[in-house]
């Protein structure tokens, strides 16, 4: 019995807070599940086994080969509306919200211009590959491999990627000090402007072209084939809109369903209206969302276009049909989660190698609530509430919900946010208005849209309808960097000179000469991402226009230019340094080992870091266990981390974009903490070769930050953190008592407030799964942090006797919800 | 919000310079008073109650202790650490075994050995109490707990009154058996007091915990006649109190102090201290006992609460 209190039930949780902010009775949110409707849609979903699609390829081979010599913005619009007119498509049997990129959901789509050398070698594998896996027919890897893969060779971005990188680049990446991304895929991670395409519609962008293309400063050829491009992009829209209205026509005279043929009138009506007028209520404008993602994946198959600021641009639509009376909250509810699952239904094929990087197919559907109105009020509003429900009734993956809160946010708001968090789903994720808005400003983005900002993908910064951030342009290795410096920049395993020839740590003296060179080896290696990232983004302008994702990113119909040609308002590039508390708990192990106490001599250490630590669990240990570890509060090591982190920035900042504006830097990874650490020998932390750094970005090591949940949020702050303004990547682990009870809610909401004054950008809680705990009980060592809490007690999960952490799991077993 | 008060310089140092012993610092607790708290654990008591959960705080004394789990039998001593595998006994260790471990807490790779209780003044506590003040909304600051936070009353003091002069909540939790001088002396710089009230019996009270409850039952008086800020914290014990006839003895107690603004709390025994023994080398004296089942404590503190008392369970 660790805890009584929760004998509250949800219900008292949520009776405190004050009608009618939450829009919902107490009982809603006790009940917390979807529809039936909207729960038998969900369970085809997660039934449902992954196919491959090859009709994009195929559809995208011969339109490539009927455009060729055409000029490249037109052959990209002419693509895609060769696609929207040849692709099958299916309306499901229950869907109110339609429309898809492939016939099926879920389906792996293969888009050839990108790369089609990494698809054939893993063709036959994609059945049984480690991550993500689809099921393949063998004619369809016939077809691939015989009619559609032999025109790509050569003409694909990964193709031509690989022929224009320099040696110096290349050296560092095969060295992996650096990935470059986008390098097979169309680059996405953008906000399009939803406000602009339900506002205008078809028509009124077509108009908007057609004004634009008189202008007289827009008279230029590669001008007058965007505007040509551009119409022919709405004319593909319009037509996949019609199409399923025809489709919705055609099941109607099909059903003998009174009721359904009913709703499919219905949405051919909504699909007709939308192919060219401006959605006018809460249900035109779900679905003419849907079209625009649906849309921008079909012309780009990429990751990450998100759909932002949600609660404030669908409010109006909602309030107007509340207030007439033609829905219901119930019913609006209803809508909104038919949408959520739609979020669910576009995967992204990725090479076994990307998907290690990102594993689980993140599309990055980033929607955020709350946060700030443009004169600073707050934002937070009943769709706030009404998508943190959908995400406590579902509980899917998509779409990524995230929160943003400042000094004012509502208590409620807060209340609603932590509940559902402790339901365990990581989500929503939570973002801080109070660092972010300032990062913003410093990067020259106008008040109005700094403060009006959203998330691209996982944690990506950016302004929807006016930026392209190129958020996800690299990852930088700073952890393999320290390792290579620690070797005069060699390789510890081949010897090869990857980095610049400073001394190795056993001719060094003093720690500065460390810092000096690890310093040297940073500023090298950031010069040559840099020079790798911009070719890979010229390449982009030059084979990827993207003409429809134009149309919604303010100023290139103005502009007469492709967003990838830097047509957007704002742009910026991207790079992650990774990973933060690797370097800072090695350098702080290598100064008091081997510089300040001097019981490990450098040459010993460089010896035990080549080989493995093999022999030397001993040292292993302590290295671990009595050297200050980045995540407890403690400055020792903690300057470390702020030293190399700050360095890191303003090491990238200085950078120009071939678009205009700056590289900014980023602190996070996704899954890619697993194969960066891959990339990486054993180092002075302790940490084996080959085994993943630290997680998230700014997380300390798993198991090191051992003084609780502030001790570790202030760790973190004490980074510059506004001038990681692409973005960070906090994770926190939690045990279920801790969001058990209405007083537990409360106090978490205390920690969101402290967290938002620490000026942190980004945290993300998981409360950790009965799964989760048998494996802290199998390998105590990453899960020393997780801290039990109970009245005037103190005491550590792994530290338990196995009966007592047996009991836990039986606790946590029997209140695991969804 | 706290009193403040405000302090010279001079004073300010003074109290700084303050020493005691204690054997750890939680940060993000979010039992024991309000808000989100920074515990403060004192060092030695004067109850020995069976079931106590943090048996690392009876003594007042530094103590080895010697964690199974975070040894890796690393092989470096010629003999092997015994504890990790077994109990030392009643008698307690050897000094020469003391000193042998004692040196052994300086190689140990893992800090499996370790030593627990250590001497810091206050102002080194309270740099790292200030550091959480971020967190401290709504009521949220520093608690003193332990062991019994009043067998220290000038590192207690020192701490209260630092932690006032800078704003931050202050809370003590006491066992309550403590001279009134001594209650008297920290009340002014007390926020809130988490006071335990284990039996009203004096001899089951004495038979469980090693002594009389006369100076707690007293002291509880005079804190209510003082108007303190009080909450009392009532432990549910198998086999101490875990039933209708102690609780309804504790109930009446407290309906007859007269202070409608009591509220009680109701702490369900929970056997996570086990492992702590062991570490220490010292038995389990409360085994026997099987935790309560949510039905019980249900019971109990409805019971209570037909006596006009406000209650919670957990802390």
């Amino acid at each position: 019995m660790i805890n009584i209190e929760s004998t509250d039930n949800v219900q008292s949780v949520m009776k405190e807070i004050p009608e009618p902010t939450t829009g919902f009775p107490p009982e809603v949110w006790h009940s917390t599940r979807p529809s039936t409707r909207a729960a038998r849609i969900k369970q085809q979903l997660l039934a449902n086994e992954r196919q491959i699609d090859v009709e994009r390829a195929r559809f995208a081979t011969e339109s490539y080969c009927a455009t060729e010599g055409e000029s490249m913005v037109i052959r990209r619009a002419k693509l895609l509306l060769h696609l929207v007119r040849s692709m099958s498509l299916a309306i499901g049997p229950d869907e109110v919200i339609v429309g898809n990129r492939s016939l099926l959901p879920r389906m792996g789509v293969i888009a050839p211009e990108g790369a089609v050398d990494w698809v054939d070698k893993e063709l036959e594998i994609l059945p049984t590959r480690p991550q993500d896996r689809f099921n393949i027919s063998a004619e369809q890897i016939r077809e691939l491999r015989e009619d559609i893969f032999p025109y790509w060779r050569g003409r694909t971005l990964e193709d031509i990627v690989a022929t224009r990188v320099p040696d110096d680049v290349r050296i560092a990446v095969r060295g992996k000090a650096f990935s470059l991304n986008q390098t097979d895929h169309a680059q996405g991670h953008i906000l399009p402007s939803v406000e602009n395409w339900l506002r205008l519609g078809v028509g009124g962008l077509r108009d908007k072209v057609l004004a634009a293309r008189q202008q007289p400063e827009a008279q230029s050829q590669a001008q007058q084939q965007f505007y040509e491009a551009a119409l022919i992009a709405l004319q593909a829209a319009a037509e996949l809109m019609q199409r399923y209205a025809r489709l919705a026509d055609q099941l109607a005279a099909e059903s003998s369903d009174s009721a359904r043929q009913h709703e499919l009138q219905e949405i051919a009506a909504v699909c007709d209206w939308l192919a060219e007028h401006p959605a006018r209520d809460f249900r035109e404008a779900l679905q003419g969302i849907w079209f625009l993602f649906v849309l921008l994946q079909i012309e780009s198959n990429a990751s990450s276009f998100s759909p932002g600021r949600f609660d404030q641009y669908m409010l109006p639509y909602l309030e107007r049909d509340l207030e007439s009376g033609q829905l219901t909250l119930e019913q609006a509810q209803e809508l909104l989660e038919y949408l959520w699952l739609k979020f669910n239904e576009i995967v992204l094929l990725r090479s076994s190698s990307s998907a290690r990087y990102f594993a689980g197919f993140p599309i990055g559907f980033n929607l955020v609530v709350g946060g700030q109105k443009t004169d600073g009020s707050d934002a937070t509003n009943l769709l706030s509430y009404m998508c943190l429900r959908a995400q406590a009734d579902l509980g899917l993956t998509q779409p990524n919900l995230s929160i943003r809160l400042h000094q004012n946010s509502p208590e409620a708001f807060l209340r609603a946010a932590s509940f559902v968090i402790g339901r365990g789903s990581g989500m929503p994720q939570v973002f801080n208005d109070e660092v972010i808005i300032p990062g913003q400003l410093n990067r020259g983005i106008a008040p109005e849209d700094a403060l009006n900002y959203a998330v691209v993908g996982c944690v990506e910064l950016s302004t929807p309808g006016k930026a392209l951030g190129w958020s996800d342009a690299s990852m930088f290795n700073l952890t393999r960097v320290l390792e290579l410096t620690l070797f005069g920049g060699k390789d510890s395993q081949t010897g090869e000179q990857i980095g610049l020839a400073t001394p190795p740590l056993d001719r060094m003296h003093a720690f500065d000469e460390l810092e000096a060179a690890y310093d040297q080896q940073l500023a090298h290696f950031v010069a040559l991402m840099v020079k790798g990232c911009n070719i890979v983004d010229s390449i982009h302008a030059e084979i990827y226009p993207s003409p429809f994702l134009s149309l919604v990113i303010e100023d290139c119909i103005e502009r007469g230019l492709d967003v990838t040609a830097g047509g957007a308002h704002y742009n910026f590039s991207g790079v992650q340094g990774v990973q933060i508390a690797n370097v800072a708990d090695s350098l702080a192990a290598i100064k008091q080992a081997v510089f300040d106490e001097q019981w490990l001599s450098a040459g010993d250490l460089l010896t035990t870091l080549r080989t493995n630590f093999a022999e030397q669990e001993v040292l292993r240990q302590r290295l671990i266990n009595r050297v200050p570890k980045y995540g407890n509060d403690d400055d020792r090591v903690d300057q470390h981390a702020q030293k190399w982190g700050d360095r890191y920035s303003t090491l990238v900042e200085q950078y120009p974009t071939i678009r205009g504006g700056v590289y900014q830097p980023g602190f996070y990874t996704v899954s890619a903490h697993v194969p960066m650490g891959a990339n990486a020998g054993a180092t002075p932390d302790g940490r084996l070769a080959g085994t993943p750094l630290a997680d998230g970005g700014l997380s300390p090591t798993a198991g090191r930050d051992k003084r609780g949940a502030t001790a570790a949020l202030n760790s973190v702050s004490k980074l510059n953190l506004e001038l990681a303004s692409n973005g960070t990547l906090l994770n926190m682990k939690f045990l279920p008592m801790f969001f058990e009870g209405s007083e537990a809610l409360k106090k978490f909401t205390l920690l969101l407030r402290g967290f938002c004054q620490l000026h942190i950008p980004h945290v993300q809680f998981n409360v950790v799964s009965v799964d989760t705990l048998r494996q802290a009980q199998a390998n105590p060592e990453e899960f020393r942090s997780l801290v039990v809490r109970v009245a005037g007690y103190s005491a550590y999960f792994t530290e338990l006797d196995k009966e007592l952490q047996d009991e836990i799991i039986r606790r946590t077993e029997f209140s695991d919800v969804g | 919000m706290s009193k403040t008060f405000d302090l010279s310089l001079t004073e300010r140092s003074r109290l700084e310079q303050v020493e005691g012993i204690i054997f750890d610092i939680q940060r993000y607790s979010v039992h024991d008073g309000p808000g989100l708290r920074t515990n403060v654990f004192f060092k030695g008591c004067p109850l020995h109650c069976g079931w106590c959960a943090n048996p690392e705080s009876q003594s007042m004394q530094p103590e080895l202790v010697l964690s199974e789990v975070n040894c890796i039998s690393c092989g470096q001593f010629e003999t092997p650490c015994p504890i990790c595998w077994a109990e030392q006994g009643e008698s307690g260790w050897s000094r020469e075994q003391l000193e042998e471990f004692d040196e052994r807490t300086a190689i140990c790779p893992t800090g499996a050995i370790h030593w627990i209780g250590e001497r810091r003044t206050a102002g080194d506590i309270m740099r790292e109490v200030r550091r959480d003040a971020p967190f401290y909304a709504e009521g949220g600051g520093l608690t003193l707990t332990g062991g019994e936070v009043t067998m220290q009353p000038d590192l207690a003091e020192a701490l209260l009154r630092l932690a006032q002069a800078e704003g931050i909540s202050t809370a003590m939790e006491t066992c309550g058996h403590t001279r009134w001088p001594v209650l008297e002396r920290l009340l002014p710089y007390l926020d809130h007091i988490l006071y335990d009230l284990k039996q009203v019996d004096t001899e089951t009270h004495r038979k469980f915990t090693g002594l009389g409850n006369e100076l707690i039952l007293d002291n509880l008086r005079w804190l209510v006649a003082a108007k303190a800020p009080l909450t009392i914290r009532v432990p549910l014990i198998p086999g101490l109190n875990a039933s209708a006839e102690p609780m309804r003895a504790i109930a009446g107690f407290v309906r007859d102090l007269g202070d409608s603004r009591l509220s009680i709390h109701l702490l369900p025994y929970h056997t996570l201290g086990q492992s702590k023994y062991k570490a220490l080398g010292r038995t389990y004296p409360w085994a026997e006992h099987d935790r309560l089942m949510t039905d019980e404590v249900n019971t109990l503190a409805r019971l209570v609460e037909s006596y006009g008392l406000m209650v919670k369970v957990g802390g």
